[in-house]
C-alpha cells in the first residue's frame, strides 16, 4: 500500500521545482534583454510585478518547504540501531 | 481361642485377625455411609460427588466424563443415565456466540468514565443511610430505562468526531491565507498607483500595509498546507507498520 501523502509531498516538490524554474523564465523574458529607455517602454510592469511579489516567492516557499517536510517525513520514519 | 472354625470370635479383638474369621457379604439392600466402599457397579452413586471417582461407577451406564461435562453443565442431581428430564445442551461449539467485536485498549478518559470515582462507589455501596435515594444518586440498574445514563463507550463513541477538527481548522486557515494573499496581490498589481502613492491618506496607509503583509500570508499559507500534507503522511506511516505497506 503506497503512502498518498506522500506521493502528494512529492508532487508538491516537484511542482515547486518547476514553478521556480519557470518563474525565473518568465521573468527574464518579461524584463528587456537591453537596458535601455526604449527597451523599458514595452515592459509589462503589472506582470513582472505579480512574477516577482506572487509567482516566485510562492514557488520558493513550495520547493523549500516541500523539501523540508520530506526530510522531517523521512527523519520520523527513520530507526536507528540501539 | 482354640476351639476351632467353630469357635465364637472374641469381641474385644479385631475379628479379622482372629481364626475362623469370615468376611461378611452385605445385603444388596444396605446403604449406608460405613458401607459405602462396598457398593456394588449398578447400585445408585453419591450424587454429591463426581461419579466418575466413586466405586461402582460404570462410564455405560452412569453420568459423562470430565470431558463430557466440559461440552455440558454438570448433572449431579441424576447421574443414571435414562429418559432426559432436562433439554439436551448443544455442545459449546454449537452454541450461539454474541458477536464478536475487535478489543482495543481502553483510553484514560475512557477508564475514567468507566470506574465510578471512589466517593460515587462508597455512595452507590452504602445502604446505611437507609431510605428512597435521589435518582442521580441511584445506580443505574436501579433507574428506569428512560432514566439510564448510556454506557461510557457508546457515549465516547458518539462524540468522538471521525476527523480531527483543529486539521480542518489548519487547511480552511491556510488556504484563506493563502487566496488572499494571492488575491490582493494581483488586485494591487493590476493598479500600481495604490502601492506607491504618498502614506498621507489613510486609505494607502492601508493599502501599502496589505501590500507588506500579502506574500507573508501567501506564504505562510502554503508552508501551512506543505505542512499538513507532511502531518497526514506521517500519520498514514504511523497507522500502516513497516511490515504491512
Amino acid at each position: 500500500m503506497r503512502n498518498r501523502w506522500l506521493v502528494a509531498l512529492w508532487v508538491v516538490s516537484g511542482v515547486g521545482v518547476v514553478a521556480s524554474i519557470g518563474g525565473a523564465f518568465a521573468l527574464v523574458e518579461a524584463l528587456p534583454r537591453s537596458r535601455t529607455e526604449a527597451g523599458y517602454a514595452g515592459v509589462d510592469w503589472a506582470w513582472v510585478n505579480i512574477i516577482q511579489v506572487l509567482w516566485l516567492p510562492a514557488a520558493v516557499t513550495v520547493l523549500v518547504s516541500a523539501v523540508l517536510g520530506l526530510l522531517v517525513y523521512y527523519a520520523a520514519g527513520f530507526r536507528t540501531r540501539t | 481361642m482354640t476351639d476351632g472354625d467353630d469357635a465364637e470370635l472374641d469381641p474385644r479383638f479385631d475379628p479379622r485377625f482372629q481364626r475362623g474369621y469370615t468376611p461378611e457379604v452385605p445385603e444388596p439392600g444396605a446403604d449406608t455411609d460405613a458401607d459405602a466402599p462396598t457398593r456394588r457397579a449398578g447400585e445408585r452413586l453419591d450424587p454429591r460427588f463426581d461419579p466418575q471417582f466413586q466405586r461402582g461407577y460404570d462410564p455405560d451406564r452412569h453420568a459423562p466424563t470430565r470431558a463430557d461435562r466440559d461440552a455440558a453443565p454438570p448433572v449431579f442431581s441424576s447421574t443414571i443415565k435414562g429418559p432426559a428430564s432436562a433439554p439436551p445442551v448443544a455442545p459449546r461449539d454449537e452454541r450461539p456466540r454474541a458477536p464478536e467485536r475487535p478489543i482495543r485498549p481502553l483510553t484514560t478518559e475512557e477508564s475514567r468514565a468507566a470506574t465510578p470515582p471512589l466517593a460515587d462507589r462508597d455512595r452507590r455501596g452504602g445502604t446505611a443511610g437507609g431510605g428512597e435515594r435521589p435518582d442521580d444518586e441511584r445506580p443505574d440498574d436501579e433507574r428506569p430505562a428512560d432514566q439510564r445514563e448510556p454506557p461510557a463507550d457508546a457515549a465516547q463513541t458518539a462524540t468522538t468526531p471521525r476527523v480531527n477538527p483543529f486539521i480542518v481548522a489548519l487547511w480552511i486557515v491556510s488556504a484563506l491565507l493563502v487566496v488572499a494573499g494571492a488575491y490582493y496581490i494581483l488586485q494591487a498589481s493590476e493598479n500600481p498607483t495604490a502601492r506607491f502613492v504618498a502614506s498621507v491618506a489613510v486609505g494607502d496607509i492601508f493599502a501599502r500595509t496589505a501590500w507588506t503583509v500579502a506574500p507573508i500570508a501567501l506564504q505562510f499559507g502554503l508552508t501551512a498546507m506543505v505542512g499538513l500534507i507532511v502531518w497526514h503522511a506521517i500519520t498514514w506511516m504511523r497507522r500502516h507498520p513497516r511490515g504491512t505497506r
